[in-house]
């Protein structure tokens, strides 16, 4: 049922952003002719291109800034609407457990904020016309390229790295959805979920204190620095996980769709 | 499978300080259709939101076919809320897609049909609908499962004479009649001649639940007049206009 449930969340996902980030793409590649970048300076510049250049790159920064308010207003309003508002008459009677209705919205929440960030990185490369073949001949790329495949296990770094941005973004997601699950148990929701989501920031630091003091990361990292970077993924997840869990068994014991 | 569909005891529900249910016994066997009948206010509403699991009971039990509230019980239940849960980028037709993949027993091909005949273009996003055809897309989801219990929150509240009959006639020719229907309205007229028992809901508590045919014979009236005889003792603020 997680799988159908995906399927809906994701197709909800892309009505959403499949113009965004169009829009994003194909405004950095218009960006790319009209900004005066360094390679152009020989080339005779009109009255008239300086307004124009100002106004693409602003729109172009506009949609960055608004697919990322966007993705902000994604995640809360596809929990919030999707299962404690209307939606939720149809979502919450589906025959499936409520920790999949929750795993699932956290998974396209997840999806979209890194699918922002990459549409973000290739609108960057589409808008400043590189010349690859300069680039990887600057003494610091080869290096960085020498580095890469001298160390066996680069890739493997660069694997840990992605699961931390996405465990970071998940804890970050989950904070927001217990804080609405909480907030949905009294008569002012919304103003609730705020005064939860503030305790949560409270005990999160709380938390991160604590690691700190206990220099767990460190102590790891005697024994390898992948052993380190796995225990600073463990000591992500497990917040994360509590807050799953605590969602997901509000939702489920209890529920208030007054 | 359990002979008692729906099975309360001592069911009560509270918001906050508020009881909206107390002490609800109640028990709903199979191939009934049941009014659920009370003003506005007595905890028809709350009690079909427990059944469904959108809320949770203060105290008491409460079973759908011998199970409690649960994914299992919802696979069974076929629910009309009183309030629209469609999302806007959505067509009938991604609807009828979703609840194929969920309940097994919905039947896609009556689903068109039944928009067919109730002039509804299924390929026309929701959002361009009107009041009117989106309660239909509605009904058409809840009636075309072969549900064991359906749930109808005041399916006819809002809608001229005409439209009541044609949804009755839309819920009675396409339910199944292995399953029970508990349709909970304040407009008792109009669905009376479709029960098969009443269930009597005053400031959530249970007052009567007892056989159409019963109260008929007894009480030697129609179920809108013993209605009306038992609300009519409460305070204007609490009952319909009609009742004066």
């Amino acid at each position: 049922m997680l799988w159908k449930l995906l399927k809906y969340d994701f197709r909800s996902m892309w009505k959403t952003f499949s113009l965004v980030w169009a829009a994003c793409l194909v405004l950095a590649l218009v960006n790319r002719f009209t900004l005066p970048f360094e390679e152009k300076t020989n080339v005779t510049i009109g009255p008239g291109d300086g307004i124009l250049a100002f106004i693409t790159a602003l729109v172009f920064f506009g949609v960055l800034f608004a697919m990322f308010v966007a993705v902000m207003i994604f995640v809360i309003q596809r929990f919030y609407k999707g299962l404690l508002g209307n939606e939720g008459y149809l979502m919450n009677t589906l025959p499936v457990p409520t920790w999949q209705l929750v795993l699932s919205k956290l998974v396209c929440a997840v999806f979209v904020s890194i699918a922002s960030m990459v549409i973000t990185f290739l609108a960057c490369l589409l808008l400043v016309p590189i010349q690859w073949g300069k680039v990887f001949s600057m003494a610091f790329f080869m290096e960085l390229w020498e580095g890469l495949f001298g160390q066996p296990d680069a890739l493997l770094y660069l694997f840990e790295m992605c699961v931390m941005v996405a465990l970071g973004l998940a804890l970050l997601t989950l904070m927001v959805y217990l804080a609405m699950a909480i907030g949905q148990l009294f008569s002012h929701r919304i103003v609730m979920s705020v005064v939860a989501f503030i305790g949560l920031d409270i005990l999160a630091t709380l938390y991160l204190d604590l690691t700190n003091e206990l220099e767990l990361v460190e102590m790891i990292s005697n024994l390898g620095q992948h052993a380190g970077l796995w225990m600073a993924n463990a000591m992500i997840l497990l917040p994360a996980a509590v807050m799953f869990l605590a969602t997901s068994w509000l939702l489920k014991t209890r529920l208030n769709l007054e | 499978m359990s002979d008692k569909l729906i099975a309360c005891q001592g069911l009560s529900k509270a918001y906050g300080r508020k009881p909206a249910l107390s002490g609800v016994d109640l028990e709903v066997g199979r191939g009934r259709i049941v009014g659920l009948l009370g003003p506005n206010g007595s905890g028809k509403t709350t009690l079909i939101k427990l059944l469904c699991g959108l809320i949770q009971p203060t105290a008491g039990t409460l079973a759908v076919d011998g199970l409690p509230i649960g994914p299992e019980t919802k696979a069974l239940i076929s629910y009309l809320p009183d309030r629209m849960y469609f999302a806007s980028w959505m067509r009938a037709t991604d609807l009828f897609d979703l609840f194929r993949d969920f309940y097994r027993d919905f039947d896609y091909d009556k689903a068109l049909a039944m928009c067919r005949s109730l002039g509804v273009e299924p390929r026309d996003r929701i959002k361009t609908m009107s009041k009117g055809t989106k309660e239909k897309v509605q009904l058409v989801l809840v009636m075309a499962r072969k549900a064991q219990l359906y749930l109808l929150d005041e399916p006819i509240a809002g809608v001229d004479p005409a439209a009541r009959d044609f949804i009755l006639r839309t819920i009675l020719t396409n339910y199944n009649e292995e399953g029970s229907v508990l349709i909970s309205t304040h407009l008792i007229a109009d669905i009376e001649k479709v029960l098969d028992e009443a269930v009597f809901l005053k400031e959530g508590k249970l007052v009567l639940h007892e056989t159409v045919d019963n109260i008929r014979e007894r009480e030697g009236r129609s179920v809108d007049a013993l209605f009306r005889e038992i609300f009519r003792a409460q305070p204007m603020g609490d009952l319909e206009g009609g009742a004066f």
